[in-house]
């Protein structure tokens, strides 16, 4: 009866298994690198919060020391992931890339206070984000590239609340015409009940509370001696047109 | 389906290399297309995120579509095989039995709707949706597992399986997936649920048959034409990026021309599209292809072992319902479905045993689903083991008549049955 079963296919199902196993550790281990950098420059970035607006440029070049290495840790993944398995994978290092997207995104707000194109996150980490939805090789994901957005609008809630601290009152009221602006954007896709969804809810709580700090202003007059300043926001649109 | 298959695979070799390049270059042009038109203002760039958003979601529900019909199709191929008489697997008799007949004509249906998934799940799209297909894929392979055991006593190599998944693509099917088959047919009211009945047989088996009928003919038209132009077409391989390249979701009739295996109608094309457009479009075959995550196919193979304990019942039953009549059946064939109804079922069992040490030899976590099928692996050997058992045993105290009386109390459904013998089995642990 024993030829009933080949029982070698067994062995042939174990060995495949145990080369998956091993891809999986091995890109784990070169998602870990990743990740570290990303928490390096995160460090970096979270000073924005507790420095002054002059010394921003400088803290944006230091993190973009660190995207070089992301460059190669992205790198190091990809030539991993076997030609077309990319979505077989690719629960491994989401989380990370959405954070790492997160981060250039974020340097670019803070260098030119508008949103980073395609084109720009593409440079910064040195691989193609898919825009036809026929990833082959290690490419970025428009979910990631959207998830690191809402992340960035819940930052810039943030950075309000201290660039007032810090005495900077107009920053409020440009950072609330960008969430403004990129709540349109999103409210133009057509979500499904995922995590992209569930977060995207959440952008309205960070335009809230932009919200409220520019009412603080107002309510106090602190605007009042600004207006200029208000008055020369630089137009998101403009800018990505050039 | 086989009449396309067996025509066109002399030109596979020659198809599939062109064409995985102009594949490449259609998608960079599309791609670029995109690219620039990013960038203007967020509110455009947000809507050209939606729309990739869509077409992903939109796949996505069809594949959920697809696979929901193909585990409706699947369950009814494995219900058609438990109605069969053992005496229905040799060739000869498989042509006059009711039960087989549906059978293929269910297998027809399946690959169909296997086809027009095959097209949404290509390159990574596969592992992008597997998770949606897998259920689907697994109930299928539990239904052709079970039927290649009925027939040959063995268990079906993954790569018999995958050749059966291998499906021409014509430009026309591409354009319109409904006419390889439309999705939402199959999912009748109350055919999901358990017991192999005769009911609503004829009924519903003449409604199907019709219109797979039509697919058929449909199929037939194209094959020939296919064989015909795409033999005269070896030595034009020529280069893909000469024509034109088109972005995507444009313009039909431009979209057709890129994804077209490249060959000397191309440049027909230009000379007198008139005349040849409309051949070229029916003859352009695409290769798709499904494979089978190792995964799928031990969960598949998982699910066989429920059916196999209910065979297993069903033949027990048997073997005490015919002891008279049991050597007029019998011939002396190599086949395993011709020996008697008590070797039959010990056959099941030493193949599940044999399928249950493979699974053991495989080190598994904890997380693994098969793990989670390894239970009920166990449950149905266990609920044969202890079948056997009490028609040993009971055997010797009650004259056939009343113990056949016993296993069959239960009713006529094997999972019946099986449901009583397992209780035994529980209680006598």
């Amino acid at each position: 009866m024993s030829d009933v079963v080949d029982l070698r296919f067994f062995d042939a199902i174990q060995t495949s298994m145990e080369a998956e196993a091993a891809t999986k550790d091995n890109i784990r281990t070169a998602v870990r690198e990743l990740d570290r950098t990303n928490r390096n420059i995160t460090a970096v970035l979270n000073r924005v919060h507790s420095s002054p607006r002059e010394q921003v440029p400088a803290l944006c070049a230091q993190a973009r020391i660190h995207f070089g290495d992301i460059q190669t840790h992205i790198q190091e993944v990809a030539k991993i992931v076997p030609v077309n398995q990319y979505y077989k994978y690719n629960s491994l290092w989401s989380g990370p890339m959405q954070q790492a997207c997160f981060l250039a995104t974020l340097t670019m707000y803070l260098e030119h206070e508008r949103l980073i194109t395609v084109e720009e996150l593409e440079g910064f980490f040195g691989v193609k984000v898919d825009l036809n939805n026929d990833i082959s090789r290690f490419e970025i994901s428009i979910e990631e590239f959207l998830h690191g957005i809402v992340s960035l609008t819940n930052e810039l809630s943030r950075l309000a609340v201290n660039a007032v601290t810090a005495g900077d009152f107009t920053r409020p009221i440009r950072i609330g015409k960008f969430l403004k602006e990129l709540y349109s954007g999103f409210q133009l896709l057509n979500l499904k009940n995922d995590s992209l969804r569930k977060r995207f809810d959440g952008i309205k709580y960070d335009i809230k509370k932009v919200e409220e700090i520019i009412y603080d202003l107002t309510v106090r007059k602190l605007l009042v001696i600004n207006m200029e300043a208000v008055q020369g926001t630089p137009n998101v649109e403009q800018e990505m047109r050039t | 389906m086989e009449d396309i298959q067996m025509e066109t695979s002399k030109s596979l070799p020659m198809l599939t290399d062109p064409l995985a390049v102009t594949s490449q270059t259609e998608s960079i042009s599309g791609n670029e297309t995109i690219r620039s038109s990013l960038g203007v203002s967020i509110a455009n760039d947000f809507s050209i995120y939606r729309d990739i958003l869509e077409a992903h979601h939109d796949r996505r529900e069809r594949i959920i579509k697809v696979s929901r019909d193909i585990t409706n199709v699947s369950k009814k191929m494995i219900f058609a095989l438990h109605r069969a008489e053992p005496k229905d697997f040799l060739s000869q008799d498989s042509s006059t039995s009711e039960a087989l007949m549906e059978f293929k004509e269910k297998h027809a249906t399946v690959l169909k709707l296997f086809h027009r998934a095959a097209v949404d799940l290509q390159g990574s799209n596969y592992y992008r949706y597997q998770r949606s297909i897998s259920g689907a894929m697994q109930e299928y392979i539990e239904a052709m597992t079970l039927q290649y055991y009925m027939v040959h006593g063995k268990l079906i190599p993954k790569e018999t399986l995958e050749a059966d998944l291998v499906f021409m693509t014509s430009q026309e099917q591409l354009n319109n997936l409904d006419s390889i088959i439309t999705i939402g047919q199959t999912g009748l009211p109350g055919s999901g649920g358990s017991g192999g009945g005769q009911r609503g047989k004829f009924i519903k088996d003449n409604r199907k048959v019709s219109y797979n009928r039509d697919d058929k003919k449909l199929g037939k038209k194209i094959a020939p034409a296919s064989e015909s132009l795409t033999t005269t077409t070896p030595a034009a391989s020529t280069n893909p990026i000469s024509a034109p390249p088109v972005p995507i979701n444009i313009d039909e009739p431009a979209n057709r021309a890129t994804i077209a295996p490249p060959s000397t109608t191309t440049t027909m094309q230009m000379d007198d599209p008139l005349v040849v457009i409309p051949v070229v479009l029916e003859t352009k075959l695409i290769r798709h292809t499904l494979e089978i995550t190792d995964e799928d196919y031990l969960l598949g193979i998982a699910d066989l072992t429920g059916e196999l304990m209910r065979l297993a019942i069903n033949t027990l039953g048997q073997s005490l319902m015919t002891p008279a009549t049991q050597d007029t059946n019998i011939a002396t064939g190599a086949s395993y479905s011709l020996s008697t109804p008590e070797k039959r079922v010990q056959h099941i069992l030493s193949f599940l045993r044999d399928i249950k040490s493979g699974f053991d030899g495989l080190s598994l976590t904890k997380m693994s689903p098969i793990s989670k099928k390894m239970g009920t692996l166990k449950q149905s050997l266990n609920k044969i083991e202890m079948a056997c058992y009490n028609v040993k045993v009971r055997g010797a105290e009650y004259p056939p008549e009343i113990l056949r009386q016993m296993l069959m109390s239960g009713g006529a459904s094997g999972q019946d049955v099986g449901g009583v013998e397992a209780g035994n089995g529980e209680e006598e642990q």
